[in-house]
């Protein structure tokens, strides 16, 4: 439990700082193409820690402990 | 061990089976998802549209933050913290009712209306995608319900992670729309 619960508050952290990060590109990054390449990276690198943390997507692959 | 080997196969495991048949619906939603964000960068191109931004940070944070509370939940009930797990999904509930609040506070103040492209597009994506929102609350009441009841436990808990496994989907499609919608 405990370790998961690590797990849990450091991707709230991950999603909270990105997040924030998403918005401070929006405000600071005035070329249109650069923010989109941007946004684009960060809303990835929100999602990948998503589906593989919270939605164990490798049990797909490495079934069933239970 | 011919049943061990048959189980070890995903196609023998039932388990196996219902979780690959829910990313196969997840993969199926992606689709009009996606479409749905094409369809925002073909009317309107790469500019930003004047939205409540903090307004739209806010309902972001409250709904990653939802994700983690979820991710709680399953977790409490992998470990038979049938307590926790309860409070956890509460909470969840509470950030999802909240989330769709500012949604609906968003559409209230909206500067745009229906009738423009903008308008049109923004109105269908957070309108489907508070369907996906509301009809998440919907399933973590019953599953509350069910808990509350004493149903599922550590060894069989295949709805908790199922229903969790959808609330962090529709967290995931709000990665993608809150960008487009907000910031790009």
């Amino acid at each position: 439990m405990k370790g998961s619960f690590r797990i849990g508050q450091l991707m709230a952290v991950d999603l909270g700082v990105l997040t924030i990060l998403d918005y401070t590109i929006s405000k600071e990054i005035g070329d249109h193409q650069l923010r989109f390449v941007f946004l684009t990276i960060a809303a990835f690198a929100e999602a990948i820690p998503i589906a593989y943390y919270f939605m164990h997507i490798s049990r797909l692959w490495r079934p069933e402990e239970h | 061990m011919a049943a061990a080997t048959t189980s070890a196969h995903p196609a023998h495991n039932p388990l196996a089976m219902k979780r690959a048949g829910l990313w196969l619906f997840f993969f199926s939603e992606s689709v009009l998802f996606g479409l749905l964000i094409s369809t925002r960068f073909f009317l309107e191109g790469i500019q930003k549209e004047h939205l409540n931004q903090l307004l739209g940070l806010g309902i972001t944070i409250v709904l990653v933050t939802s994700s983690t509370t979820a991710y709680m939940a399953e977790t409490a009930m992998e470990r038979g913290r049938r307590r926790s797990a309860i409070w956890f999904i509460v909470a969840t509930i509470g950030l999802g009712l909240l989330f769709a609040l500012g949604v609906g506070f968003e559409w209230a103040t909206a500067e745009f209306s229906r009738h423009e492209a903008f308008g049109t597009v923004f109105f269908t994506m957070t309108g489907v995608h508070a369907s996906h929102v509301m009809s998440g609350v919907g399933l973590l009441v019953l599953l509350l319900v069910q808990l509350l009841r004493g149903r599922f436990s550590k060894s069989d808990h295949w709805p908790v992670s199922g229903v969790i496994m959808y609330w962090h989907f529709v967290d995931i499609v709000w990665v993608f729309f809150y960008p487009t919608l907000y910031l790009v």
